[in-house]
């Protein structure tokens, strides 16, 4: 759609010529443009917003055959950006094809599509197990240290150290677990005496009670 | 429509009634000059191997239609730009759009 100019079709095609008509002088492209402006013919530059995504793509792909032979300066991808469903590549043109950018632009993109397509599609993810387990090395931990070293002679004097000072430890604390048990047996012991003690004192007094009771109570009343 | 293939055959009849035949390429209105307008070829060509073309403007006299010079010089470079744009419509990927 050119703005205000609009196609017509004719009622007739036979006119009386008055005068002569304006004559000029134009190329295959102005020629091929004008038919296919009357003839409605859908062209790749045809600058409706609905074939426009098309259009280019035609019109990249001829450009591609055209240039088949011409390779870019450089055979790199690089500085590729993606946006949104675009690609946008970064290169250097020599000046003395300055006149040509364009074309340069189009052929590194269609380029770059024809590669993308050489890249594996999928990585398939592996599934993560999330479960915690048990570890057989912290679970058997002394064996294998025993038997690495008695396999490889190995000394390591600082952890044969701790090694020692463990059961050691150990030793001491299962003598201080006796030694309390015993102390709290004797703790025990003691505090049923007491409590027997208390008991029998406790008898005797209300008996002793009673019995006064019994002599001074008349006298009080 | 006259019609050979997918060209438009264009009859005219000159004031010496001599009839020749040519191509129709367009035809359109201009808002602008209220007026219609052609677009027509013999597919002769010039040396550079450009097509010769003839503009013609549409003017009702009597209820017929007649086709006429385009006196104007407003009006014939108003069609000359429109030819340019038109040139848009072309297959040809050598288009203006890659002569930015």
């Amino acid at each position: 759609m050119i703005e205000g100019i609009y196609k017509c079709e004719l009622e007739t095609d036979v006119f009386p010529l008055l005068n002569h008509a304006k004559m000029a002088k134009v190329n295959d492209r102005v020629i091929d443009g004008m038919k296919n402006f009357y003839h409605n013919k859908p062209t790749t530059n045809n600058f409706s917003r609905i074939n426009k995504h098309n259009n280019y793509r035609s019109r990249i792909k001829r450009l591609y055959d055209k240039l088949e032979g011409i390779r870019p300066i450089d055979n790199t991808i690089s500085d590729v950006m993606f946006l949104n469903d675009e690609m946008i590549s970064g290169f250097v043109i020599r000046q003395n094809i300055a006149n040509i950018k364009q074309t340069w632009i189009e052929y590194r993109l269609m380029y770059n599509v024809l590669n993308l397509s050489k890249i594996p599609s999928k990585i398939q993810n592996k599934k993560i197990d999330f479960t915690t387990k048990d570890s057989y090395v912290l679970k058997n931990f002394d064996t294998l240290f025993d038997k690495l070293c008695s396999q490889f002679n190995i000394d390591l004097p600082e952890i044969n150290k701790t090694r020692m000072i463990k059961p050691k430890e150990l030793n001491n604390l299962e003598k201080e677990k006796a030694e309390f048990q015993k102390e709290k047996a004797d703790f025990l012991k003691e505090m049923q005496k007491s409590k027997e003690e208390l008991a029998l004192r406790f008898n005797r007094l209300e008996i002793l009670t009673n019995k006064l009771k019994e002599k001074y109570g008349n006298v009080i009343d | 429509m006259n019609r050979m293939g997918s060209k438009k055959i264009l009859t005219l009849v000159d004031e010496e009634t001599n009839i020749n035949e040519y191509e129709l390429l367009s035809a359109f209105a201009i808002d602008k000059f209220n007026s219609k307008y052609i677009i027509y070829t013999k597919n002769e060509h010039d040396e550079n191997n450009n097509t010769i073309i003839y503009a013609g403007k549409i003017k009702m006299i009597n209820n017929k239609e007649f086709l006429t010079n385009i006196d104007s010089d407003v009006e014939w470079t108003e069609i000359k730009r429109v030819m340019r744009e038109m040139a848009k419509y072309s297959d040809d990927l050598e288009s203006s759009e890659l002569d930015d």
